[in-house]
């Protein structure tokens, strides 16, 4: 069965790239859509539905909404449709808008399956792989533990500044209101931190050159072999775009 | 003179965990800032034609202060987090990633030519922050929402416009009174 989780993150962050730069390179809406295909059929076999896309989508729908008008005000690609006074409306701004719809999805969605479907410790075993230290590969997975922490403490402080009668409800309370959230949420994060590092450093890290892992990342034959086609595949559409 | 003694003194990098934890923890309220800074443009007037004032104001006044704060490659982690956690809500992480890492270093040069005590010393530090990173987020834009090339270039000079004064004052503030708590040596 074909899981994401369980392929190795080499794997899957080359076929981000591979995604993200195709999608950059090419301007061509069938292979842009086709590449946008691949990446809902491939969540859709592996999770069987298309549930984490939600929140994303949404916001890429309004991003790409915004793109269109921007498109069709300021637009001047193909042939003058409709003018009046200023306002000039020209044909190029449908497939303009249309192409950049689709980038935006790629480039948005494969990172976020990436990110997703990809383990942080199996992240930092791939950084320290390609010779980086593990004092500093090591930092991905605290990424990952810490960003809920500070979710947390930053609903905390909205809480306690409500309560105190420093609402943020309405944009004009958000803006000016905004240094008496932000800045007790950086003296937590530089209490939260002192605290990490003497605790980190308490169990010996950083103490030797390398480390032991429950779990090893492990490239098969055939997943080699796949990175080895999609780089292949990413040539062939640069050349095919250049000439 | 004074300061040209000084270049050679001070160290770009600072590689303790303290600084390197610090960075990542700092990195994700970088995040957190940028996200509610994001939410509150998108409210606004501006924000819906795709300039973000304020989210740029943030942008370049965290990227300045966590540099000088955590040096090196603490600054570039705290940005670099910030760019790579932006996939969750925007596609221009890609410039992100580049407009970050640059700005970040371009404070580190300057504050390892200067002392950063005097106005003009962050001043020249946050022009390298809007002006260069301003300009990558202006070709993402062109590149990746495919918006014109004029549009791009006027929201590129709007924001180096209104963010660059913004942010100075602010990291010059923040800075000072940093140094007078004694965090920051």
């Amino acid at each position: 069965m074909f899981v994401l989780k369980k392929l190795d993150p080499r794997l899957k962050l080359t076929w981000c790239l591979f995604l993200v730069f195709t999608a950059l390179v090419s301007r061509s809406v069938i292979l842009n859509g086709v590449l946008l295909g691949l990446i809902l059929i491939s969540e859709l076999l592996s999770e069987k539905s298309l549930k984490s896309f939600k929140m994303l989508s949404i916001l890429l729908l309004i991003l790409s909404t915004q793109v269109l008008i921007i498109n069709l005000i300021f637009g001047r690609e193909g042939d003058l449709l409709y003018s009046w006074g200023m306002l000039q409306i020209y044909s190029g701004f449908v497939a303009t808008a249309m192409l950049a719809f689709l980038r935006i999805g790629i480039i948005s969605l494969s990172a976020y399956q990436f990110g997703v479907h990809t383990d942080p410790m199996d992240m930092a075993q791939m950084l320290i792989y390609w010779h980086i230290p593990y004092r500093y590969a090591m930092l991905v997975p605290m990424v990952a533990r810490f960003f809920p922490v500070m979710i947390g403490e930053y609903q905390s402080i909205c809480d306690s500044q409500s309560a105190r009668g420093v609402s943020c409800d309405t944009v004009v309370e958000k803006i000016r209101n905004l240094p008496a959230s932000i800045l007790p949420l950086m003296y937590r994060a530089m209490r939260i931190s002192n605290d990490a590092a003497l605790s980190v450093e308490l169990r010996g890290y950083g103490r030797h050159p390398s480390r032991n892992f429950q779990k090893k990342i492990n490239l098969r034959p055939l997943e080699g072999m796949t990175i080895v086609c999609l780089i292949i595949g990413f040539g062939g559409v640069l050349v095919k775009t250049i000439l | 003179m004074q300061n040209e003694q000084a270049i050679g003194k001070r160290s770009i990098f600072k590689t303790d965990t303290k600084s390197l934890i610090g960075a990542v923890v700092m990195g994700i309220v970088f995040v957190i800032a940028c996200q509610i800074t994001g939410q509150i443009d998108n409210m606004l007037p501006w924000g819906k034609m795709g300039m973000y004032l304020i989210n740029g104001t943030v942008w370049a006044f965290f990227t300045g202060i966590l540099t000088l704060v955590y040096k090196q490659p603490g600054g570039l982690i705290a940005a670099e987090v910030e760019a790579l956690i932006s996939v969750m809500y925007t596609p221009l992480w890609v410039a992100f990633i580049f407009a970050n890492a640059i700005a970040s270093i371009w404070v580190s040069l300057v504050a390892a030519k200067y002392d950063m005590s005097k106005w003009s010393h962050h001043i020249i530090a946050q022009a390298g922050v809007c002006i260069l990173g301003n300009i990558i987020v202006s070709v993402g834009l062109v590149l990746i929402l495919g918006l014109p090339v004029n549009v791009a270039i006027v929201e590129g000079l709007i924001l180096i416009a209104v963010t660059w004064p913004l942010a100075t004052i602010a990291t010059k503030k923040v800075y000072d009174a940093l140094l007078k708590s004694g965090m920051v040596k």
